[in-house]
């Protein structure tokens, strides 16, 4: 009776502070909670308590126990892992983006947890099957989207644990299959499914029966089933007994020249609305027709169809809301089919033919005619990714007038035409930005001359409304970086860019200007780099990781494998969780790499004035050796060269003689490490593919397409002489970039690293089938081969580099019982807002995450 | 017909009555479950004063007839119902809108509740940052600097 609700009523008036912890569950929208929750610390409790959904856009921004402490009360949660880049293959397998730390804060600390849904992580057998056991019959959702790292057993676990579960979710994923048990099991114990998807997985040993008795005793709820290639007659069992299904993915239709009729019976569920069907041929068109009208979202991108095709699908489904096709088959003629028949288009998707060959067909090609025409027409857009092969800036202003609801606009413009009818883009640009004010996300892959500095400069002033950008090959210096930056979008929280011509310093001080920013990728395009000025970018809270440059393995659709190379990519965030330990050797943190140098090996070469008097240079040498980290200081009067060695910061040195007025300039830092040479940074086994981004992402493509010739320095980066040069210029320009070095020093030794541990990557295998061209291209990849290793090595992903293990379940526990509590390792600066039972024993954690962490020192 | 309906009388914090018709009384469910316990002609409400109950009275009435009258055109009767819910909340001052909040809640009326809290919470939304919010429905921070600052970097970095 006498809680502080109650109470504050018999004194009216009351203020909103009485009555926020009743209110702020009607408030939903996430950055309304965020706005809420700083109001005050009342409100920040009343946010705590009652936050149902939290979406971690980097599980390396945060940590799980901050997540608990704060939103104890979660019921759902949705975390993203490998920076995009991994869609593409760019990134290591193991490059981090573990779900164990996350699983085991759910089992311990998030007891509410309803659905969990974890994007581009690896997630293990054991992960699941912890998940599984600590929320059993509560967990009603599970996405593991684009994830890797488990097998049909953890699918089991789940199925066994969780019988309740209403969304079971594998898409694209790379998963070992063992045996189909687990649909077995789900056939025979869930009443309650909704949706089940393993679309795009390898998974294949599944039993008709097993699908078919789902569909029976989930008939009531079973919304949507996506699955792999099943010949569609098999499934007729499935879909008869599936009476409410309204979206199917993906069966396969194979054409029987001896039996052309033999789809002709086929029927569907009466509410199908929402479909994709492999090898759907123009043959075979006709069994759609019947309720074509209802269909509401429509996957073309492994159907067989040509543009007309298009057309006459098209025409029958006046309420489309949804297409995914591809962009050399759909072509203009398709998308004015589209603007005459499907104004309620909200969405629409053209990837890039995957394999091109023999493909070339005038029809088919999509250009600023299309575009116009489904500008002109199709006002509801608000998703619009396209590949175009030609371009002009009056289709952009078409854009920004007529697509006032565009949320998402990403462009690409492909490299097979010469000459493109009217470049720069820069005033089409600013037209559709000054027009499609909702935008939240923009993508732009041009290529040289597509986008001037000017053009980059509206880019920043006019998209102040979007949070996601992504750029490729635009800009000319780094003067129009800066323009951009100056103008820019208070919202930018993310920033992808690749193939643009930009030092790191000049990227460095655009990322100054840009508060909002939290995320930044970059490819860098084969510059060489001055190391200082990536320092510069270094702030509280910063983290600055390398990917090394590296050479891929590519099968063409000739089926010819060659080495593709990759540059390096600078990946820096905001982390409010403090440097990652689960880093693998291939990945570079700049303490890392700093820890790498053999220090006693640098030798730094100053350039000083010494002889303006005999005694300078004992005095100076005794300036220096003061210094902490220096081992010997030697002067060459004759070259007025001074040589350093010990570990010490070159920059300390300059400005140790610079006090004492003596005039020093770097000239070269050298490394000499002790250790031999021969272990390789390679990854093999990689083969690229790609695929979307559904939410946050897309149009990429131009990852796995590079531009034969984007800019000038392509050519630099062409002509290196040899493979050997290459992989040290590699390795220097890591180390210029960590911040050690300041000019480009004489002599560079490469460095060893740590063998790789287990095989890369998610996409293709290297046996690209090139006769299938045709077909979907293998989405995963060998699963067989990561998850023999994960099992044989236990968790090999800690042990990289020997760093602490994230813990399992059991071993906190354990720790528990000796320690202090979990979840009572908190900030002190935090704490105060939450009124929590002291911890017994201070941990020593506690004070190293409550610490500014500086990443590049 | 009128006068077979029992009636049941309320009395405020500061005493001030209100006779009501028992149907009305049960939109409430605390109120329902008081009357059922004991049925007592006349019940005190210590925790409601007599402006804000008369306030709940008026809603609540104004809900019982339309759902006895509007039982088989309900559609027209809803389209009704929400111009009324319109006029009702936007003459009332925030700081009635939020003794309703306390009041629906401790009476336990789904509707009145959801409808108060809308509206306070159409007003949160509307605002685009914390300042905002603030400002406009005038509330003295007490968060320190630092405080204030965490819960920053956290909502812009890691939590949407």
């Amino acid at each position: 009776m006498d809680d502080p609700v109650t109470k504050k009523l018999k004194s009216t008036p009351g203020t909103v502070d009485d009555v926020i912890s009743i209110l702020m569950p009607y408030v939903t929208d996430p950055k309304d909670r965020a706005s809420a929750s700083l109001v005050n610390p009342l409100w920040f409790k009343a946010d705590s308590e009652t936050r149902e959904h939290v979406t971690i856009a980097f599980c390396y921004a945060s940590s799980p126990h901050r997540l608990s402490r704060r939103f104890p009360n979660l019921r759902s949660l949705k975390l993203k892992g490998k920076p995009r880049a991994a869609m593409f293959n760019l990134v290591p397998e193991n490059w981090g983006g573990f779900a164990t730390p996350w699983v085991n804060e759910i089992a311990l600390s998030l007891r509410r947890i309803r659905s969990v849904h974890f994007r581009r992580m690896i997630v293990s057998d054991l992960d699941l099957d912890v998940l599984a056991r600590a929320r059993g019959d509560e967990l009603e959702v599970l996405k593991l989207d684009k994830c890797s790292g488990f097998s049909t057993d953890g699918i089991l676990s789940v199925v066994k644990h969780c019988r309740k579960i209403k969304t079971l979710l594998m898409d694209e994923s790379s998963i070992f299959e063992k045996d189909g048990k687990w649909l077995h099991e789900l056939a025979l114990h869930n009443t309650s499914l909704e949706v089940l998807n393993f679309y795009m997985t390898e998974l294949t040993i599944l039993s008709r029966q097993d699908l078919a008795m789902i569909a029976r005793n989930c008939h009531r709820s079973l919304v949507s089933v996506k699955v792999g290639e099943l010949e569609m007659l098999d499934l007729v069992g499935f879909f008869n007994a599936a009476v409410n299904l309204e979206e199917f993915f993906s069966g396969a239709l194979n054409e029987n020249v001896g039996d052309p009729d033999k789809y002709t019976n086929l029927t569907f569920p009466p509410k199908l609305c929402r479909l994709g069907l492999s090898y759907l041929g123009a043959n075979q068109m006709p069994i759609v027709f019947p309720f074509a009208a209802q269909i509401r979202k429509l996957d073309l991108l492994y159907a067989f169809l040509g543009t007309d095709d298009h057309c006459k699908l098209i025409q029958k489904c006046p309420n489309l809301e949804v297409l995914e096709t591809r962009r050399n088959v759909i072509g203009d003629k398709g998308l004015e089919a589209l603007a005459q028949y499907c104004k309620r288009l909200k969405r629409l998707r053209i990837e890039r033919e995957e394999y091109e060959q023999g493909m070339e067909d005038e029809g088919g090609l999509v250009t600023q005619r299309g575009l116009i025409a489904l500008a002109q027409s199709c006002h509801e857009l608000k998703y619009l990714a396209v590949y175009v092969t030609d371009i002009t800036n009056e289709s952009l202003e078409t854009v920004g007038t007529h697509l006032k609801n565009l949320i998402d606009f990403r462009l690409v413009l492909l490299h097979q035409k010469k000459k493109i009818t009217d470049l720069p883009l820069d005033n089409g640009v600013r037209s559709l930005l000054m027009g499609c004010k909702k935008l939240r996300r923009f993508a732009l892959y041009l290529r040289q001359g597509g986008l001037t500095d000017v053009g980059l400069r509206y880019i920043g002033e006019y998209s102040q409304n979007v949070r996601w950008m992504r750029l490729g090959y635009v800009g000319e210096t780094d003067q129009g970086l800066m323009e951009f930056a100056r103008g820019c979008p208070k919202q930018l929280q993310k920033l992808e860019m690749k193939g643009c011509c930009f030092s790191e310093r000049g990227i460095a001080a655009a990322l100054m200007k840009l508060r909002s920013l939290r995320y930044l990728w970059v490819q860098v395009y084969g510059a060489l780099v001055t190391g200082q000025d990536v320092r510069v970018m270094s702030r509280p809270y910063w983290n600055i990781e390398l990917i090394p440059d590296r050479k891929i393995p590519q099968v063409d659709w000739m089926g010819e494998v060659r080495d593709v190379e990759q540059p390096a990519h600078i990946l820096a965030y905001y982390s409010l969780a403090g440097q990652r330990t689960d880093c693998p050797p291939t990945v570079m943190s700049p303490e890392g790499a700093m820890m790498m140098f053999d220090d006693a090996n640098q030798a730094c070469v100053l350039k000083v004035d010494l002889n303006s008097c005999s005694g300078c240079p004992n005095n100076a040498k005794a300036k220096l050796l003061s210094l902490s980290g220096v081992t010997a200081v030697e002067y060459n009067e004759e070259e007025g060269l001074m040589t350093i060695t010990g570990d010490v910061d070159p920059m300390t040195l300059v400005q140790k003689l610079t006090k004492c007025k003596k005039k020093a300039e770097l000239v070269s830092v050298n490394y000499m490490p002790d250790v031999d040479l021969t272990s390789s940074d390679e990854e093999d086994e990689e083969d690229e593919d790609e695929d979307e981004d559904e939410d946050d992402t897309c149009s990429d493509d131009t990852c796995s397409n590079p531009d034969p010739r984007p800019m000038e320095r392509a050519s630099q980066v062409n002509t290196r002489p040899t493979n050997t040069i290459k992989k040290k210029e590699g390795m220097l320009r890591k180390y210029l970039m960590l911040g050690c070095l300041r000019r480009k020093p004489k002599v560079v030794e490469p460095f060893p690293l740590a063998k790789r541990m287990f095989g890369s990557t998610r996409f293709g295998n290297g046996t690209f089938d090139h006769g299938n061209a045709r077909r979907p291209p293998p989405p995963t990849l060998n699963p067989l081969l990561q998850y023999q290793m994960m099992m044989q090595q236990g968790q090999p992903q800690f042990q990289m580099n020997g760093s602490v293990p994230p813990m399992h379940m059991n071993m906190i526990q354990q720790q528990q019982s000796q320690n202090t509590p979990y979840h009572w390792q908190i900030d002190p600066q935090y704490k105060a807002m939450f009124p929590q039972p002291q911890p017994l024993k201070p941990d020593p954690k506690m004070s190293a995450n409550s610490g500014l962490h500086y990443s590049g020192k | 017909m009128e006068n077979e309906k029992k009636m049941i009388t309320l009395k405020s914090s500061d005493d001030v009555t209100f006779e009501v018709e028992e149907a009305v009384v049960l939109e409430s469910q605390f109120l329902s479950h008081l009357v059922q316990d004991c049925p007592a002609p006349e019940h005190k409400i210590k925790e409601v004063t007599g402006k804000i109950l008369s306030k709940v009275v008026e809603y609540c009435e104004k809900h019982v007839v339309v759902v006895v009258d509007g039982g088989d055109s309900s559609s027209s009767s809803g389209d009704d119902l929400k111009k009324w819910d319109d006029k009702f909340i936007k003459e009332m001052d925030l700081s009635t809108v939020y003794d309703l909040i306390a009041a629906a809640n401790y009476l336990n009326i789904q509707a009145l509740l959801d409808l108060m809290c809308q509206r306070v919470a159409d007003v949160i939304t509307a605002c685009k940052d914390h300042k905002e919010i603030r400002e406009t429905l005038g509330i003295v921070s007490d968060y320190t600097a630092e405080e204030e600052a965490e819960v920053l970097k956290e909502n812009e970095w890691a939590f949407d």
